[in-house]
């Protein structure tokens, strides 16, 4: 066979003529059929083979190039727009490679169709979300039961928890935590001062800025900052560590063993958290003030020293740590990332009771 | 412990996924010190059976009942009590990805047994040692291929010498000879220790190399369509789709 010119074989074209039986119509195939080439569309192909009369559409490839996958696809949607405009296709002149994959591509009994589905209504949706939602919120609170009973049981030194575990998790929900928490504290804090010094300036009391970052900071921004911050970097660091232990079998052996992964999964985690959520917020809190001291000392010309003693008379120290336990309570477990709920209440309900009593007493009072 | 009598006792199981029922009326009974097969297609619910067995997944009907202890409706101490004395090697190995190898196989010893830590130690080694893996004790189950995470999920499951192991598809995704030789250590330990052993498997060399008896879970009637020795069941069961399955898809006589 001589060797097609490169640029014909890359184009694919057809052509139309009479067949050899009467009512047959051939559809004459050549050069590239593939998905770089532009192949004509079905209905056109058919459009122009069908005309009155013809029952049969044959195929001729004398000069065919290459093929691929798409061939194949044009000859099932021939076939299957034929048959609406009852025209059979007859795939005996195309090659052996196309005839196979065709034949396995044709089911050999019709599809069960599945019965058309009549879209529900808003308010079928609405029962049906609902319905899940109450489930949802059932697990929830199994999950808080468990996790309370598992930290009885470990305050009555009766569950299976491994001390380099809760070492381990507090390292890494704790200290590896800093650079985030230190990052978005300082941001806050700077830009407390700045805003605080340009809207104060036209009372002209600047010097009340070091009041001002310090009661946001260690009031409020210090502990919401390490609870937002925590919940998305802890929480999905946890939701993705233990779905992989689910997925690999490894909470199965857990279980297996007898050893209940809500003790020796959950608990360091829960553990690690409420001893760790604390101090990161003193540190934010810290971390805040500095901030705001450097754009304070920089924009007002005041010396440390002073900025220091402003910040020491206005600010609520003993706020700070009903504060600090208030962000404890804001973190929120990993565990059910997906739960739109759950964070202060079911957090809290992890607490041990007085924290629990500072944070709620701390939600009333704002 | 007398050859030949019943240690899992399956009675009436019928298994589901929500309305979904996978198998139904299974009724079986492994006896102490054999290697019981558990065979069949792909997504015909074996490892499933084999979960109901282990009691990770509560039956929907029957019973499942391990060395006299029923593994649903009994106490739960007795049932923790059962779990002791059964090892079980997951389809991935199921290793505890955060613990090296060592921590790994040392956890169920530190849990159940006064040992000494370096008593630990020694019978840690000891069980890597027995599957090829000493020294291996530093490694995380990440540094490791998939043959020698297979062979250290064993060497855990074996820590408490369990006198029952249940291996779910111990040599799918290994080459020819790890299978083998996965085989041949399964083996070795159900004759050396007298261990009885359930395997879940649609591998046909370790079928025939290891099986002493074999059920057939059927896919399109959702039960059991056949039991006995694997050779037999091959040549003489009256279910073609067993006799295909055993002979490997191929019709007999069919060399293509």
């Amino acid at each position: 066979m001589p060797e097609p010119d490169p640029q014909t074989i890359r184009i694919s074209s057809y052509e139309v003529s009479p067949g050899a039986t009467p009512g047959a119509m051939c559809l004459t195939l050549r050069g590239a059929w593939t998905q770089a080439s532009a192949m004509p569309a079905a209905r056109a192909l058919l459009d122009a083979a069908a005309k009155p009369g013809v029952t049969t559409l044959m195929f001729a490839t004398p000069d065919l190039g290459e093929w691929d996958s798409m061939l194949p696809m044009l000859v099932l949607e021939l076939t299957a727009l034929g048959a609406v405009r009852r025209l059979t296709v007859d795939t005996a002149g195309l090659p052996a490679g196309v005839r196979t994959l065709v034949a396995l591509a044709t089911p050999s009994a019709p599809a069960v169709k599945s019965a058309p589905g009549v879209p529900d209504s808003f308010l079928q949706r609405l029962g049906r979300e609902t319905a899940t939602l109450a489930g949802l919120f059932a697990e929830m609170v199994c999950f808080i039961g468990a996790t309370v009973v598992a930290l009885v049981r470990w305050l009555r030194g009766a569950a299976r928890v491994r001390a380099c575990d809760v070492i381990l998790q507090i390292r890494e929900c704790g200290a590896d935590a800093l650079p985030i928490v230190s990052l978005v504290s300082v941001l806050v804090g700077v830009i407390f001062a700045f805003v605080g010094i340009l809207q104060l300036r036209q009372f002209g009391v600047e010097i009340y800025v070091a009041d001002l970052v310090a009661v946001i900071m260690i009031r409020v921004m210090g502990a919401v900052m390490v609870g937002i911050v925590l919940a998305g970097r802890t929480g999905s660091a946890f939701a993705a560590q233990l779905g992989t232990m689910q997925v690999n079998e490894e909470i199965d052996s857990l279980r297996v063993l007898g050893i209940p992964p809500m003790e020796f999964l959950v608990l360091p985690r829960v553990v690690a958290l409420a001893v760790m959520m604390p101090l990161l917020c003193l540190y934010a809190d810290f971390l805040g003030v500095c901030g705001g001291m450097v754009v304070g000392v920089n924009a007002l010309h005041l010396n440390i020293v002073e900025y220091l003693q402003r910040t020491q008379a206005g600010s609520p120290w003993r706020a700070a740590c009903a504060a600090c336990v208030a962000g404890a309570a804001r973190r929120r477990s990993g565990r059910r990332r997906r739960r739109p709920w759950s964070c202060r209440s079911s957090a809290s309900l992890r607490q041990p009771r007085s924290s629990r009593r500072s944070a709620t007493s701390l939600a009333f009072r704002s | 412990m007398t050859a030949g009598d019943t240690c899992i006792q399956v009675s009436d199981l019928t298994m589901a996924y929500g309305t979904h029922v996978v198998m139904r009326d299974l009724n079986f009974a492994v006896r102490r010190g054999e290697v019981f097969i558990i065979m069949g297609g792909s997504g015909c619910g074996k490892s499933t059976l084999l979960r109901h067995m282990i009691g990770l997944v509560p039956p929907v009907q029957g019973h499942v009942v391990v060395n006299g202890v029923d593994m649903w409706c009994g106490a739960e101490a007795a049932r923790e009590r059962q779990l002791r004395r059964c090892g079980v090697l997951f389809q991935s190995g199921g290793l505890w990805s955060s613990m090296t190898l060592g921590e790994n196989v040392a956890l169920p010893l530190q849990q159940y047994t006064t040992l000494s830590a370096r008593a630990i130690a020694e019978v840690v080694a000891f069980k890597l040692a027995l599957m090829g893996l000493a020294g291996c004790e530093p490694l995380y189950p990440s540094e490791l291929s998939g043959g020698m995470q297979k062979r250290a999920g064993l060497a855990r499951a074996l820590a408490l010498d369990p006198d029952l192991l249940f291996c779910d598809e111990p040599s799918a995704g290994l080459d020819p000879v790890s299978a083998r030789n996965l085989d041949d250590l399964i083996l070795t330990l159900s004759r050396s220790l007298g261990t009885t052993v359930v395997v879940v498997t649609h591998d046909l060399a370790s079928i025939f190399a290891i099986g002493t008896t074999a059920i057939y879970l059927d896919n399109q009637t959702h039960t059991i369509i056949a039991e006995g020795k694997p050779a037999v069941l091959r040549d003489q069961c009256a279910q073609a789709v067993v006799r295909l399955f055993l002979q490997g898809g191929r019709a007999h006589g069919d060399t293509h």
